[in-house]
This record gives C-alpha cells, sequence and structure tokens, in this order.
C-alpha cells in the first residue's frame, strides 16, 4: 500500500489516479468531520467535495506530505463552517448543542450518542483523529496504518492507544 | 469504561457517519472541470493563487534587476569610439581625437614652436573629464629635450 506520501508526490508529478485512491482512503473521515459540523448528509457531502477539491488545489502548499490526511481535515472543518455560513440555518454542532440539542436531536443525522462521541473525537489532535478515524471507521489493520501515515507500526500503536486513553477521558467528562 | 466498549461505539459512528455515496466521482469530476486536468502542461495541477502571486513577485524582481542594472550604463554611456588606454592612468582621450600622433611626429620635425602649438590644442580633460596633465607634463618634457638638442 502506497503511503500518503507517495501518493502525493504522485499526484504533484500529474498522476490523477493517485489523487482518487486520496479520496478513497479520506472520504469517510472527511465526510465525518463536515457532518458533525453540519448535521446534514447533503451539505456533508458538499463540503466533502469542496474540501477534496481545495486540498488538490492546494497540494504544492503541503510541506510535509505525511501529514496530508490531518492537514485534509483541517481543511474539511474550515470548508463545513464556510457551507454553516452559508446557510444560516445549517449551525456548527457544538452551538447546536448549547442552544436546544433536544429539540432538533430528531432532526440530526446523527443521534445523540454518537454526535457527542463525534464531538469529543474532533476535539483530539489531529493525527490522533486520523489514525481513529482509519483504525475503526474504515478497519484498516495498525500496519496500513503505518504504511498510510509512513510511521512505524510502533508509533501508530502509540498514537492509537494515546488518543483511546484521551477520549476515554473526554468522554468521562461529558458523563458518557 | 473499557477499550473494547469505546472500540465498538467507535466502529457504531463509523457506520453512522458513512457517505451516502462515495466522493471519488464527484471530486474528479470537479477537478478535471476546474483544473482542466492534463490540459496545462503543468500536471494539471493549478498554480493557485499563490503560484501567481509568486510568478507577479518574480516579474517584479526581474524588472527592478532590469532598471538597476540598466540606470548606470544610461548614466555613463561607453564611449563610441576607440579609447587609448594609457598603461597607468586609464583610458586618456579618444583616437580619433585631434591633434593625432603622425601631426606631432610632423610638427616635431618642422620646429619646437609648431610642436607647442599642437599641444596647446589638446583637451584638458580626458572622455571622463580627468585632467590630462600627467601626460601634457610629459609632452613638456619631451619638448624641452627637443630644445635642450636645438
Amino acid at each position: 500500500m502506497e503511503s500518503d506520501q507517495q501518493l502525493v508526490e504522485s499526484v504533484l508529478r500529474g498522476d490523477r489516479e493517485a489523487y482518487a485512491q486520496l479520496v478513497e482512503r479520506y472520504q469517510h473521515a472527511v465526510f465525518a468531520a463536515a457532518l458533525r459540523m453540519l448535521r446534514d448528509r447533503e451539505a456533508a457531502s458538499d463540503a466533502a467535495q469542496n474540501a477534496f477539491v481545495t486540498a488538490y488545489e492546494n497540494l504544492r502548499r503541503l510541506r510535509d506530505r505525511r501529514a496530508f490526511g490531518a492537514w485534509l481535515l483541517v481543511i474539511a472543518r474550515r470548508e463545513a463552517l464556510s457551507l454553516s455560513r452559508d446557510r444560516p440555518r445549517m449551525v456548527p454542532l457544538e452551538a447546536a448543542h448549547d442552544q436546544a440539542a433536544a429539540t432538533v436531536a430528531d432532526e440530526d443525522a446523527l443521534d445523540r450518542q454518537p454526535r457527542e462521541m463525534m464531538a469529543a473525537l474532533s476535539s483530539l489532535p489531529d493525527h490522533e483523529q486520523r489514525v481513529l478515524m482509519l483504525r475503526y471507521f474504515d478497519s484498516q489493520p495498525v500496519g496500513s496504518i503505518a504504511e498510510i501515515t509512513g510511521r512505524s507500526v510502533g508509533t501508530v500503536t502509540k498514537q492509537i492507544t494515546r488518543a483511546l486513553r484521551r477520549l476515554r477521558k473526554l468522554l468521562g467528562e461529558r458523563g458518557q | 469504561m473499557m477499550d473494547h466498549h469505546l472500540e465498538e461505539r467507535l466502529r457504531q459512528l463509523g457506520k453512522a457517519t458513512e457517505a451516502p455515496e462515495s466522493l471519488v466521482g464527484g471530486v474528479m469530476q470537479r477537478i478535471e472541470e476546474s483544473a482542466g486536468w492534463g490540459k496545462s502542461g503543468r500536471h494539471g495541477i493549478p498554480w493557485g493563487r499563490s503560484g501567481h502571486r509568486r510568478a507577479a513577485i518574480v516579474a517584479v524582481a526581474a524588472c527592478i534587476a532590469g532598471l538597476a542594472i540598466a540606470t548606470p550604463v544610461l548614466r555613463n554611456p561607453a564611449p563610441r569610439h576607440a579609447v587609448l588606454v594609457h598603461p597607468w592612468s586609464g583610458p586618456l582621450e579618444p583616437a580619433n581625437l585631434s591633434p593625432t600622433l603622425a601631426e606631432y611626429q610632423h610638427a616635431m620635425v618642422q620646429s619646437p614652436e609648431a610642436l607647442d602649438a599642437l599641444l596647446q590644442q589638446r583637451p584638458a580633460q580626458d572622455v571622463h573629464g580627468a585632467p590630462v596633465g600627467a601626460e601634457l607634463k610629459a609632452a613638456d618634457v619631451f619638448r624641452s629635450d627637443l630644445t635642450l638638442y636645438e
């Protein structure tokens, strides 16, 4: 399996198939990040597409090519925020939760528990979000995640363990 | 919360946040439409705003460098004629300036007065505006030598 760095370099050399692989690899994580903020699948899909297009257009500016996934998640959140501004009826999850989460819960694309889980996950550092999403959303083995991220298996295992510990703590603080 | 319970909740969250359909087709189509992939000769990767900005900066820098090089040349244009270069004092005078060396030789043969008259015609400054005193002095010495032998 090619690493993010290898794929990014291939894209920069003009290999369109390499970018399709990156989209395939991260579409779930990007869509989930957008969905958490927009709470609307259609809008999340638009934001995710925007994020991939924006990432492609700015790919030359990415210095650490191993960090493509984490960088992409930042872009996805920005795109979702931008879309939520353009469509005022969509409010970021945190704001909605503070306002009247109970009253709108039925309309949400996510139920309350997964939504709060997603909020906790999103508050982790980007590289930890990325490894957890690859591991549990896409069921990638640790070895594959190591190849994708260009880290050693030991480093990825540590990142996952640390991320789970941090997530557990966050959920404990939120009474989950 | 046990780790396996947390992991299970993450997997459930993964299922709940799956995109309704693959984004690959839509994304690639949009990129091809917006970037004209394969048509640009830069392997389809667009310059983007930063690329255009960088190109503009390079163009401005090239203009400034060109002006910096051209300005001294315009201020002190090189002489259009050949210049006699003295080994110690540098460029002295245009080679086609009258009187010529042949005229000096001719005057020298004629009389000291003729040579003196020619020396009076010499320009007081060289092409760069510097006095040519040293050369005049040398000529004077030469003239005095002639006088001595008379």
